[in-house]
């Protein structure tokens, strides 16, 4: 547990900081909405989703026990129901559209249309660093090499955006310095230049995998830009180069550790205004990775979310553990989600203390979708998602409540709000062009 | 004294409160109560304590109901839970007191009736009439028993034969097709629309099938096996369901089939012959890995930090179409660039072999790109170090960050082959032809000998290409198509990095272990390959690979080591890919084997031939743990399952192929006195793995060959398979089926196939 903040030795140091300037951004009195989506898989059993008490307008009083690591946030937080995706359920199709409100063609590796995210950060990429930052724990089980299990984020609609899992390679991306490496605008333009004379003389079929070429090499040339104008900065500020430690390589071997090196990573992201739009997977769509080290928990998390089948014989269950009744299965269940929630909350709690260059917190000025493209995992349901939208994207939001709206109500809608919150001139998503009001 | 009193007063306000349950139980649900009294004689005080906390339970909802509902439904509810008490002890009876069959279905039926008919009472239903209650009754007893079978061991005579053929003469499927005549506007389409497009249109698309789409795309074989998955339900009347009161006529169902057999079994593929086209991609985890030590000389591995490749549309890492390459890879790539630069000149000898040489530049140029560089390539490359070297740099530090440039560039990480310049079919140049053949036999860079043999023009025709195939095969480095290729095709490349047992609760199952079964694998297919096997071998030599701690695994004395080498096996237990340990434990679930998931494996990855998908909620069968009684209860369950027709159309395939592997136990440990009989719809019989091979060599010889065709062509040309490459697999099933299909005739004649020397732009989108 000791390095959970390998990297972050001290956050009364950040804290101290004077906010953004640090990394050369523009000081603005406002700071700019972010956007992260925390995607878990496998969905939320049947009646975890409800709070106990709800008090005058649907304001959170009390969250249910399942929620119990995420009451100190309720006011930061609005719990919503009867969202569903139309479209795209299941493990693999739910997972691959949760973000692109399409449905999946698994022959084309075709999401239906660009995700969310990606509309965004492509509106927002000529500003910032690193347009978006997509992360995934290292899949684990069957299906780790499943396409539209492991993707979330669709650049165009049959290209989806890889995700990275290393927290080494995740600090690279954001600090790497530019005089870092041997890589420099010369090496860039002469590389950019080669792709080009290739692209020339390829055959059409080609160029496509080319401009993908090309395109990455652009994404980092504009890095280093961004790279350069924030070396002398950071070689200035001793309380920043200090805090800033690279992870080790390789993967914590604690799978805490581990999720919550890649939230503290997304968390520096943002604060340090190097991205605005982040997708985190906390694990791969399918994930039957064990959560044995839970107290009270036995099996893996796919085989825990069949609640109903206690017989310990469904699909991936290892044949040895087997629970004496569905009620002990769904509380295990349950207390995988719970668990979950206590990575968010500490999410939520790190946001809370990274503050702006005006005062306000990272979550003020951020909103958060986190959620399943499942409801109860043992129906395989799309209807009724456990979603919880949370910040305050600056005022675009108005955390605290209980949203459940009588009808079911698509998905895409909430992200069409999302897209508004961030500034983006969108009108519609996927198939709607009402975004979600009231939350 | 305080703290006593209290102590005093709490147990008094307790113990009553314990008494209370006793004395409902024992009134009410006295079986249960004969359960409590047994734990606490016996002084299982946990579980007594378990059980008595349920009791508490189901006292206080007891008093819920009465309180709410009154007195009848309350005593349904005790005696219904009576009921599963007493259930539990006729069980605990047959497994530890062998209570005979006979004896625990006396016991039973009342106990199941008190069940059933409390059950409906408090769920609101109607009371079942006598007939069905006492068919529900006989129901319950089976399952119940079943369950709770010791399980003997099976005698099997020893003189029963391995395998019988198929009688004589039996019926070909098709043979009712002869002679059918019909109109495809007038008969199938309207009659497809009739009666299936309520749910299978674009629109609604049930179950994934859209057939209205399917018949806008021709030639039909574009959906080959989506067709021939229509003709087998409309054959089996599966579809459209029962239920549906709209049902074809019989002439009608035969027109369909006769339709789809003479659009796709009969399709004349000549007339569609196409070489396709090889997309440009990057480079696979694998081959980077693989390229980087051959260009470099230390085999250093970057790549396993790469993020990771899916498994593409082919079913292999290095179809062209999910090969993405996006500033998560580039990333990847720049870093990795930086550390192998240095790593190498950290090796005096290494950096050495890299920078001797007249010309170190464009040698290293010439290496990495795969072909001589262009002349502005060279320029550039040359001013980058020149540029160094007006930095300060010293020679040896502007070399290398001119290499590490070189490692980053477009013409290392990707595989781009020179633009066709007409539509017509263009020959593969001699540079790329190097490439394609290095990274279908090494998942790696062409050497220098391939490339000169490229430079001079020698891989043109077939008997100059041969001796390099001769000699890239002979090379240490073609162990690739087995670790790849092969492990990609059986799924063997799972077992250890995805597949797994607990090392905790399994110390045996170490990496170790794994990777000797990964191995076995690999090395007997890649022997099969150099010495040029017929295809039957693979199922039935009897010879493998093993090293000392496999062999121990498979109970195969007198092997020491830790080297793999080949081995003639004597008993019958082991040989061929089906005994495998590999093989046996990617198509088992974790600690239970699967009859379903091994048969399937053997149709769909083995024949190609594989069955329709299940059809929407089909409740899983399936067995308790991994020994003996377990897989009999399982072939119980499966033949129960077999006697629904709408299931038996393809269980019927499916099932007895993975029973005659139940030999085998999850991880491939070979277990004796398991039934392992099986039987062909076709009439043929056999029992165990040997018998099994047999039989597939016997009746499926053919569609084994083409499957192997079929994947090594698609992995030859890295991309997905089109319907028109079909073609090509047939010729050379046809060419080689008198020789019994020789496996490195068949690599060669990939090779030498129009789709691996030639190509043809394809057709923009839209025209």
């Amino acid at each position: 547990m000791t390095n959970r903040r390998h990297f972050l030795r001290s956050a009364g140091a950040l804290l101290a900081l004077p906010g953004l300037e640090s990394f050369g951004a523009v000081k603005t009195p406002k700071p700019p909405t972010r956007l992260a989506y925390l995607y878990f898989p496998n969905g939320s059993a049947d009646g975890s989703w409800k709070p106990d008490r709800v008090g005058p307008n649907n304001s959170l009083q009390k969250l249910n026990p399942w929620m119990a690591p995420l009451e100190g946030f309720k006011k930061d937080l609005t719990i919503t129901r009867k969202l569903w995706t139309p479209r795209g359920n299941g493990h693999a199709a739910g997972t691959a559209t949760w973000l692109t409100g399409g449905s999946y063609n698994g022959r084309k590796n075709d999401a239906g249309g660009v995700s969310v995210d990606q509309i965004a950060a492509q509106h927002f990429a000529k500003d910032s660093p690193l347009p978006s930052l997509e992360i995934s724990t290292e899949g684990e089980g069957y299906f780790s090499g499943s396409l539209p299990r492991n993707c979330l984020s669709w650049t165009s609609r049959d290209v989806p955006a890889i995700r990275e899992t290393r927290p080494r390679a995740i600090f690279d991306k954001l600090f790497r310095r530019a005089n870092e490496g041997f890589l420099d605008k010369s090496v860039v333009d002469l590389v950019l230049e080669q792709a080009k004379s290739l692209k020339r003389r390829a055959s059409v079929a080609d160029q496509r995998k080319i401009e993908e070429y090309l395109d990455s090499v652009r994404s980092i040339e504009k890095r280093l830009e961004f790279a350069e104008s924030k070396t002398n900065h950071i070689a200035a500020d001793k309380a920043l180069t200090d805090t800033l430690a690279r992870p080790k390589p390789g993967i914590p071997a604690i799978h805490e550790d581990y999720i919550q090196q890649l939230l503290e990573l997304t968390a520096l992201a943002f604060w340090s205004n190097a991205t605005r739009v982040s997708t985190i997977m906390l694990d791969h769509g399918q994930s039957n990775r064990y959560f044995n080290f839970v107290p009270g928990v036995k099996g893996t998390w796919h085989a825990l979310s069949h609640w109903k089948d206690s017989s310990g014989k469904t699909e991936d269950d290892d044949g040895v553990t087997s629970w004496k009744n569905p009620t002990t299965k769904k509380d295990q269940y349950n207390a995988v989600t719970r668990w979950h929630h206590e990575q968010f909350a500490y999410f939520l709690k790190r946001l809370t203390e990274l503050k702006n260059a005006d005062g306000s917190s990272v979550l003020d000025s951020s909103m958060l979708v986190y959620g399943s493209s499942l409801a109860d995992g043992h129906e395989h349901a799309e209807r009724d998602l456990p979603i919880i939208v949370a910040g305050r994207a600056n005022g675009a939001l108005h955390p605290g409540h209980y949203f459940k709206p009588s009808r079911d109500t698509s998905f895409s809608r909430l992200h069409l709000t999302a897209l508004q919150a961030l500034g983006v001139p969108a009108n519609s998503f996927a198939e709607t062009n009402s975004p979600l009001a009231g939350i | 004294m305080r703290l006593t009193l209290f102590i005093f007063l709490l147990a008094s306000l307790l113990l009553p409160a314990d008494e209370a349950i006793r004395v409902f139980v024992k009134k009410h649900i006295p079986n249960m109560h004969r359960i409590l009294a047994a734990l606490e004689e016996e002084g299982e005080e946990e579980d007594f304590e378990e059980l008595f906390e349920e009791a508490k339970e189901l006292r206080e909802e007891f008093r819920e109901i009465l309180r709410e509902d009154g007195k009848k439904l309350a005593t349904a509810f005790a005696t219904l839970h009576d009921g599963f008490s007493g259930i539990d002890i006729v069980g605990w009876r047959i497994e530890e007191q062998g209570l005979s069959r006979d004896e625990a279905r006396k016991f039973l039926t009342p106990l199941f009736k008190k069940v059933i008919v409390n059950e409906r009472l408090l769920d609101d239903r109607k009371p079942l009439s006598a007939e069905q209650l006492a068919e529900r009754i006989e129901d319950e007893l089976i399952e119940f028993l079943e369950d709770h079978d010791l399980g003997e061991t099976v005698e099997i005579p020893d003189d029963l034969p391995h395998y019988n053929p198929p009688p004589g003469n039996t019926p070909d499927r098709s043979a009712i097709l002869t002679g059918v005549t019909f109109d495809f506007k007038k008969d199938i389409v309207p009659h497809l629309e009739f009666y299936c497009f309520d749910c299978h249109d674009t629109a609604t698309a049930k179950g994934d099938l859209d057939l209205e789409t399917a018949l806008a795309q021709t030639p039909f074989v574009r959906n080959r096996l989506l067709w021939e998955n229509v003709a087998e339900r409309i054959r089996s009347h599966d579809m459209p369901p029962r239920k549906s009161k709209d049902q074809p006529k019989d002439h009608e169902r035969l027109q369909m089939r006769a339709w789809v057999h003479e659009v796709i079994n009969r399709f004349d593929y000549t007339a569609h012959a196409n070489p396709g086209y090889l997309p440009a991609r990057r480079l696979t985890r694998e081959e980077y890995n693989r390229t980087i030590r051959d260009l470099l000389g230390l085999d250093l591995r970057p790549a396993d930090d790469f993020p990771q490749d899916f498994s593409g549309t082919s079913g292999f890492s290095n179809s062209a179409n999910t090969l993405y390459l996006q500033t998560a890879q580039l990333d990847r790539y720049i870093t990795a660039a930086d550390n192998l630069i240095d790593q190498i000149r950290n090796h005096p000898e290494a950096w050495k072999k890299l920078t001797s040489g007249r010309m170190p530049l464009d040698t290293f140029l010439y290496r990495a790109y795969r072909r001589p560089p262009t002349e502005k390539e060279s320029t550039e490359a040359h001013s980058q170090f020149q540029r160094a070297l007006d930095q300060k740099k010293s020679p040896t530090d502007a070399l290398a960050d001119t290499f590490k440039f070189i490692l980053v560039s477009p013409s290392f990480l990707l595989r781009i082959e020179e633009a066709p310049t007409s539509e017509e079919d263009t020959l593969v140049s001699p540079y790329d032809l190097a490439s394609r053949l290095s990274y279908f036999l090494w998942s790696s860079t062409p050497d220098d000998l391939l490339l000169k043999a490229a430079a001079e023009n020698k891989l043109t025709s077939s008997g100059e290409r041969k001796p390099q195939i001769d000699r890239l095969l002979a090379d240490p480095r073609s162990l690739a198509l087995g670790e790849i290729f092969v492990g990609e095709w059986l799924g063997t490349h799972n077992l250890g990095p995805r597949i797994r047992k607990d090392p905790i609760d399994k110390p045996w199952c170490t990496e170790s272990l794994m990777a000797a079964m990964r191995n076995e694998t690999e090395r007997f297919f890649h022997h099969a390959l150099t010495e040029n096997h017929p295809v039957a071998k693979l199922l039935t030599d009897n010879h493998t690979f093993l090293n000392e701690e496999l062999a121990r695994f498979y109970e195969i004395p007198g092997i020491e080591g830790e080297h793999m080498r080949r081995v003639k096996i004597e008993k019958d237990q082991r040989g061929g890919l089906l005994g495998h340990a590999a093989v046996l434990a990617v198509t088992s679930y974790p600690d239970r084997t699967s009859p379903v998931l091994r048969g399937t494996w053997i149709l769909d990855t083995l024949l190609g031939t594989p069955p329709p998908p299940p059809p929407p909620n089909v409740p899983e069968i399936e067995a308790n743990g991994g020994g003996r009684r377990a897989a009999q209860s399982l072939r119980r369950q499966l033949e129960h399952h077999r006697r629904n027709p709408n299931c038996a159309s393809c269980h019927d395939q499916i099932d007895p192929l993975g029973f005659a592997l139940e030999s085998y136990a999850d991880f491939g440990q070979f277990r004796s006195g398991v039934d392992n009989r099986g039987a062909l719809p076709n009439g043929a019989t056999f029992r165990g793995p040997a018998g099994l091979k047999l039989a597939l060599v016997d009746t499926r010889l053919d569609n084994f060959a083409r499957q192997i065709i079929r994947k090594m062509l698609a992995y030859a040309l890295s991309r997905q398979l089109e319907y028109y490459d079909e073609a090509v697999v047939i010729d050379i099933a046809n060419r080689l089926k008198p020789k019994g299909y020789p496996l490195r005739e068949i690599l060669i004649a990939i090779t030498e196939s129009d789709p691996f020397l030639k190509k043809r732009l394809p057709k923009p989108k839209g025209r």
